[in-house]
């Protein structure tokens, strides 16, 4: 399995993504409390959470392949899109509304984000750094996005919409008033933290997000 | 009980029930609907596939839409061209398997394929109830399906599944048998029909009791108002397809050259197609039946049942619950298949949503597709 995974770097990239999300938003989830994963894919995160902190989860995918797998484990999963799904709910109706590397799939991310907060007091973000030093440099000596393990389509078949960067990030956390619960950057191993020069250094980011003070 | 347990068969399709025969359940007690009218006795015809276990807890009952019945799975001989209903979805090694599971389907209360309703014979003239056979709702076909489980000893069902009505009723059995049922799978279903739907019943209804034969209901036995009812079935078998569907199947492909056709005559595919659908519903179907269920279908509504609110009508529901939407499916459509989970989430419940993207309409659920296969046998993986 091991040796499969360091063979395909996407997948040892995917996987590793689920550790990282795994085992930073686990341990920040409040045992006993409801989740809403939006992409939750095939719902490790949920499985995750259900068995450690007897969560009550539901998840959103709108890959049918995905959603079957969810079901298949028995999660809460409605197939269909993250905006659509946000606005089924009444406020309050979550503890957590987690984006594990959605956010950068979806326009309107304030919007969407700022519902998200009604939904629930806190909100989970994960996501790659696009501001990670390699993927600057890429693009000043290529005038070109990168093409890694981690952005593995040319730019025509991207799926990503908008592109994170802990530097928009946290400048957009700035202007909305949210409060910056905690955060966790990894370098760009994925696997090492780091504190400083993170808008460089970081490869993965992950925030907690909450309503800006009353 | 059938041979429905023989080895499953290669690959994804499973074999086959075979040769099926169906049962009959005669209840001696006094039936009461919700309405508190009543029929002295009851007689549930129903097939089953598959083996009961021992703890008889591997049932899992398969309830039929409008104009179903309880034949989903199988023939009744090897001459039988016709399957069953659900057969690509029913038997060894299909979705739901029949070497797991013991399947139940029963017609429904008020039906006209041998359970009780408006075409039997009143116990006191011997002539048919007709329109003196008490209106069932969702809710009574739901009881009388319970007193058949009771008769073959099951407590609890694995699961009870259906599209359509049959979905009504799947979601009916979670709200009154809450623990009777752990797991729902409800297809191509609404809480409660839109102004749409009951519209299209409406002019169904209204073709049959314009029919000249119709006569009050009072019709003699092997006559009746054929052409509205084969003008309902007409209409309604359009609302159960789509643009897309029909475009596919038909397109404006002609019989015969339009210069040959008297205007009166059947001149393209589509046309001729419904027709035979029409007439061959007329030797099938019971017009007080098509009203009965029709009626049942327009007046259920959950959202009433909860004083307005599908989570108050779904608070005691404790079963897992799946529902399916189809893309195309413009009777009942994707949205409000969706809103069922979303209510039972809001709730609390557990429950998913999955949508299958074809393009046969409403009618999507009878059609055998590899992704709604795939759904099913997910969910029942571990249930």
């Amino acid at each position: 399995m091991k040796a499969n995974a360091s063979r395909s770097p996407i997948l040892a990239r995917s996987q590793k993504r689920r550790q990282i999300d795994l085992e930073i938003m686990v341990d920040w989830i409040r045992p006993g409390s409801r989740v809403l994963d939006l992409g939750c894919g095939r719902g490790v995160l949920l499985d995750e959470l259900r068995r450690r902190k007897e969560v009550y989860g539901v998840g959103v995918d709108h890959d049918p392949t995905k959603v079957g797998v969810c079901i298949r484990k028995g999660l809460n999963i409605v197939q269909g899109d993250v905006a659509g799904s946000l606005q089924r709910f009444p406020p309050d109706s979550f503890d957590y509304v987690v984006f594990s590397r959605t956010l950068e799939m979806i326009g309107e991310p304030a919007r969407t984000l700022g519902l998200a907060l009604t939904l629930a007091p806190s909100v989970l973000v994960g996501a790659i750094n696009r501001g990670f030093w390699k993927n600057r440099f890429s693009f000043l000596w290529g005038g070109r996005t990168a093409r890694n393990e981690v952005y593995p389509l040319p730019w025509e078949d991207l799926p990503l919409t908008n592109h994170l960067s802990v530097g928009e990030f946290l400048a957009f956390v700035d202007r909305s008033g949210y409060r910056l619960a905690a955060s966790v950057y990894l370098a760009g191993d994925w696997e090492t933290r780091c504190t400083r020069w993170v808008s460089w250094r970081a490869g993965y980011a992950i925030f907690h997000l909450q309503r800006p003070p009353a | 009980m059938n041979d429905a347990t023989q080895p499953s068969g290669e690959g994804d399709d499973g074999g086959e029930v075979g040769i099926v025969s169906h049962h009959d359940f005669d209840s001696p007690e006094t039936f009461f609907f919700r309405s508190g009218e009543s029929v002295p006795a009851l007689r549930i015809r129903y097939e089953t596939y598959g083996r009961l276990n021992r703890e008889a807890s591997n049932a899992i009952l398969v309830c039929h839409a409008l104009s179903g019945d309880h034949h989903c799975a199988g023939q009744y001989s090897l001459r039988d061209r016709k399957t069953g209903w659900w057969n690509r979805m029913i038997g060894p090694g299909k979705p739901i398997d029949t070497n797991r599971f013991f399947v139940v389907c029963s017609n429904c209360l008020g039906g006209c394929s041998g359970t009780t309703g408006p075409s039997s014979p009143h116990p006191e003239t011997g002539q048919p109830y007709r329109l003196d056979f008490p209106v069932p709702t969702i809710g009574d076909m739901v009881r009388a399906q319970a007193l058949l489980l009771d008769h073959l000893g099951i407590d609890e069902l694995v699961a009870v599944t259906g599209g359509s009505m049959g979905g009504m009723q799947a979601l009916q059995w979670a709200i009154d048998y809450p623990e009777r049922v752990r797991n729902v799978l409800a297809l191509a279903t609404t809480p409660r029909q839109n102004a749409q739907a009951i519209a299209f019943n409406a002019v169904g209804r209204t073709a049959i009791l314009q029919d000249p034969q119709w006569q009050g209901g009072r019709y003699p036995e092997g006559e009746g108002p054929h052409v509205g009812l084969a003008v309902a079935r007409m209409m309604a078998h359009i609302t159960y397809l789509s643009d897309e569907g029909l475009q596919q199947k038909f397109g404006r492909s002609r019989r015969l050259a339009a210069e040959h056709q008297s205007v009166e005559g059947v001149e393209f595919e589509v046309e001729s197609y419904l027709r035979y659908q029409g007439q061959s519903f007329v030797s099938q179907f019971d017009p007080v039946t098509y009203i009965y269920f029709t009626r049942a279908l327009d007046r259920f509504d959950l959202y009433a049942l909860g004083g307005g609110s599908l989570e108050e009508a779904f608070a005691p529901v404790r079963s897992r619950v799946l529902v399916i939407g189809f893309t195309s499916d413009w009777l009942f459509p994707p949205e409000q298949n969706r809103e069922v989970t979303a209510a039972l989430l809001r709730g609390g419940k557990r429950a998913s949503y999955a949508e299958v993207d074809m393009e046969f309409g409403h009618d999507s659920f009878l059609i055998d597709a590899p992704e709604l296969r795939r759904f099913v046998r997910e969910f029942l993986h571990r249930p």
